[in-house]
């Protein structure tokens, strides 16, 4: 591999704020390719493994089994404990809301969900992982709704197997035009009471498929990921809190490694990154200004090309406080699209049922992950009553202990029931696309800052007309499939819930063709600030319905390789 | 400048990675579970096993007794709260050939809980509905065991809709269950656990198993 020479003039070739899904493939791919690189992360440093203090721990080994305090909760995770993810296990991984407020507008709910660690929410996700597909990179296009995503599926494709291959996706090749297939590793099993789900629901909807979940878990670790020290999913689904195993793909346990061990990559933790400082004379970025959490120092370090990948709207934070002269209002901002757009999955809706039968079937470990089924409305099935579409997750599992609680019953014969495995049931939920409306958008108090003396991020954004019938649609469909599986006691839900929460937020600094409709070009590189990258979740012209931290990943893996070529041709 | 990214660097480089491609290998499959049962739990499980008949009333003794500072150490329940959880708890879940509710230290769990885990308001009135139970019951303590455990099944059996004063038993019954099957005996011993399944995989019996704890 070519290494470049020293930085010259600057402290490092590459800075990359974040160290999340996004970051982390930055810096592996930068300090692969021999460039000095910089890693600011805003969270706490952990040791991958020996850091991991609750793993592998049953529930009586924690003051509280796993329960964090009510009051706890309350004053201290406004928002995070709402996330399901969210207890005394997991506690650590997660920001402490109270430490970092941020404020919202026009009398709208966002329940923002934030990591505290280095690795960002890379340690924290579900693991689930799709392609977009054609359909979903011309939707914009078609429908008028947000600007023309500048790249195709083709343009992503590729990027899609290279990070696939690296980071290891478990799932079953199905042809599917809507989901592409992606080079995987052997899927997860079905149960019993799923494959007949699925046979069911197939022939009473041959537009529907059930599927089995695509996971970021190895079920066939190749020598690659072996030689990082990762190893194959154990199944023991206690994945937040961190799993020294490498069984799933974190930046702790695959992309800051694969950095780390070229030697080229400085990392840097509690460094809360504040401005991305520009240079009206080259008209470049020049590096950044932060500050350290814990002794206040303020920081400048400069680099040749700068990489935010706060997250969507930790990204959008940083642009909009990065002011000077030639961009009042936040470096590259023109004014049309930075801060704007901001989007997030409708999620909260679905079904239960309970299952008759299946008394000599079970299993054993804990799947981590579920079934899928991918987008047919308005795919195989049109419908007039919204644009664009949802999928589900779903599972079967059997009833345990906890299916007791709020029942009827005491003593032997209870406590004896208890001990056997209780009945089937089965849960399915939705996640729905999100259109783009400028008004949903995300600005800088006036007044108000934070214990480090950022300006907070204010945030006003709601689900609108679209995204409510989508929702309704999800619920009521749940119900139809359930049925079509032949269950019983079927219940559908659809849980009053706030952007936020569904915990896919993108747009913000979106890509697109010209920096009239757009933040970004089709190389995620800034419009008007030719060494200034975005790769996360804010670069997403549209959130299409599918889990979108793949996309993310090979976004970051597809920029930071046009970069490289920039930097050796001696444009950047 | 540089200064400032030396210090940074050695102060807080990350030690990442250094998880070795055999650890894995050598646990692939083992099966370890931490065996570091709480000394009280054992003693207790071992004498309810063991065949020693103890009463409801006795294992809540036997509690008190235990370890000289046990009064002390309960934050929020007296005595006499104490022994009266303890004792509706065993009836909800009595010993079986595993321990019951008292045996695996259920009701310190729910003096934790009233002190930690639920709000002010709820712990108030969860008290208070405890208070008026022995109130209505006021020989409940010293009842003989069948007379106790009618007392109970007959409020278990209005579950779902509890006379007024006395809702709490609905958040008790709660406890009482989170208490048994997150306790180690509950979950290992009473129900199945497996940290490291090492796989998911499906499978047909002719016999009813254990369920997982988790
Ligand atoms: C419980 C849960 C389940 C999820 N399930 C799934 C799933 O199944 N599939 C899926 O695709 N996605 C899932 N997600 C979402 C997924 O985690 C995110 O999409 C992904 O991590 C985003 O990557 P990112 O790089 O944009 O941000 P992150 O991974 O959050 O990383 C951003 C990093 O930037 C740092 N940072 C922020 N601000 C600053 C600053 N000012 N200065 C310096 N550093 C800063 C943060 O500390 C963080 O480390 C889930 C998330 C959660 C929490």
């Amino acid at each position: 591999m070519k290494t470049v020479q020293k930085p010259g003039n600057y402290d490092f070739d590459v800075i990359v704020v974040g160290s999340g899904m996004s970051g982390g493939w930055v810096a592996k791919e930068m300090c692969e390719r021999g460039y000095k690189t910089a890693v600011l992360d805003r969270g706490e440093a952990l040791e991958h493994g020996a850091d991991y203090k609750t793993e592998g721990k049953g529930p009586w080994e924690l003051p509280g089994r796993g329960n964090v305090s009510k009051q706890e909760a309350l004053q201290d995770y406004e928002h995070v404990r709402l996330c399901y993810a969210f207890d005394e296990f997991t506690k650590r991984h997660f920001i402490k809301d109270r430490d970092h407020p941020f404020t919202v507008k026009d009398g709208k709910r966002f329940d923002w969900i934030r990591s505290s660690s280095v690795g960002g929410k890379s340690l924290l996700w579900h693991r689930h992982s799709y392609r977009l597909s054609e359909m979903d990179f011309m939707a914009n296009k078609l429908d008028g709704h947000g600007c023309d995503w500048p790249i195709r599926y083709d343009d992503l494709k590729d990027w899609y197997s290279y990070v696939e291959r690296f980071a290891g996706i478990s799932g079953a090749a199905e042809g599917l035009p809507q989901l592409p297939d992606s080079d995987f590793q052997k899927p997860f099993e079905m149960n019993q009471v799923e494959k007949d789900a699925k046979a069911s629901i197939e022939t009473a909807f041959p537009g529907r498929k059930v599927i089995m979940g695509r996971c970021a878990h190895l079920t066939e670790p190749t020598e690659e990921q072996l030689d990082l020290g990762r190893g194959p999913c154990q199944a023991r689904n206690e994945c937040q809190r961190g799993c020294s195993w490498g069984g799933y793909f974190s930046s702790l346990s695959a992309t800051l490694p694969a950095a780390d061990r070229t030697g080229n990559m400085t990392l840097i933790p509690n460094a809360q990154v504040q401005e991305v400082v520009y240079d009206e004379a080259t008209r470049r970025a020049t590096g950044v200004r932060m500050v350290d959490m814990v002794s206040g120092d303020r920081v400048f370090i400069s680099a040749r090309v700068v990489f935010v990948c706060a997250s969507t709207l930790g990204t959008a934070h940083i642009l909009l406080n990065s002011r000077s002269t030639a961009f009042p209002n936040g470096i590259g901002n023109t004014g049309h699209a930075l801060g704007h757009y901001l989007m997030d999955h409708v999620s909260g809706a679905g079904a239960t049922a309970m299952i008759d039968g299946y008394e000599d079937h079970y299993y054993s470990g804990r799947r981590p992950t579920s079934l899928y089924i991918p987008r047919f409305r308005n795919v195989t099935e049109q419908t007039d009553k919204f644009i664009r579409g949802y999928g589900f997750q779903g599972e079967a599992t059997r009833a345990s202990w906890n299916s007791a609680i709020g029942a009827k019953g005491v003593g032997k014969e209870f406590k004896n029931k208890i001990q056997l495995q209780g009945p089937w049931r089965f849960w399915l939920t939705g996640f729905g696309e999100m259109l783009p409306r400028h008004e949903n958008h995300v600005s800088l108090s006036a007044t108000e800052t934070d214990a480090w003396g950022m300006p907070l991020l204010e945030i006003s954004c709601a689900y609108g007309d679209n995204e409510n019938r989508i929702k309704d649609d999800m619920q009521q469909t749940a119900i139809e499939l359930l049925q079509a599986a032949g269950f019983r006691d079927i219940q559908g839900f659809r849980r009053e819930s706030y952007p936020g929460i569904a915990i896919h937020e993108m747009g913000t600094a979106r890509m697109g063709h010209s920096p009239e409709d757009s933040y970004l070009n089709g190389k995620n590189q800034c419009h008007l600030v030719d060494n200034l990258f975005v790769t996360d979740g804010a670069a997403m012209t549209s959130t299409a319905c599918q889990n979108p931290s793949l996309t993310f990943m090979a976004l970051s893996a597809r920029a930071a390789a046009y970069a490289d070529e920039q930097l050796k041709s001696g444009v950047l | 400048m540089q200064n400032h990214i030396a210090k940074f660097a050695d102060n807080s480089k990350v030690k990442i990675g250094k998880c070795n491609r055999f650890h894995f290998r050598f646990q692939m499959g083992r099966k370890t579970i931490n065996q570091g049962i709480d000394r009280r739990q054992i003693l207790i499980g071992v004498a309810v096993l063991m065949g020693g008949s103890l009463l409801p009333g006795s294992v809540a003794a036997l509690e008190n007794s235990d370890a000289g500072a046990r009064d002390a150490s309960f934050s929020v329940l007296t005595k006499k709260q104490f022994r009266t959880l303890s004792v509706i708890a065993d009836i909800i879940l009595p010993e079986t050939d595993t321990p019951g509710a008292v045996g695996v230290g259920v009701p310190s769990f729910i003096d934790w809980a009233l002190d930690t885990w639920l709000l002010p308001e709820e712990t108030s009135a969860f008290l208070a509905g405890l208070e008026n139970f022995s109130q209505q019951n006021a020989r409940f303590l010293t009842a003989k065991s069948a007379v106790q455990e009618t007392v109970v099944r007959s409020l278990d059996q209005q579950l779902h809709d509890l006379p007024t004063g006395l809702e709490f038993y609905r958040q008790l019954k709660e406890l009482v269950l989170i208490g048994y099957y997150t306790s180690e005996i509950g979950a290992t011993l009473e129900l199945a656990y497996d940290p490291i399944p090492g796989g998911y995989q499906p499978f047909t019996t002719e016999n009813s198993v254990k369920a997982w704890a988790t």
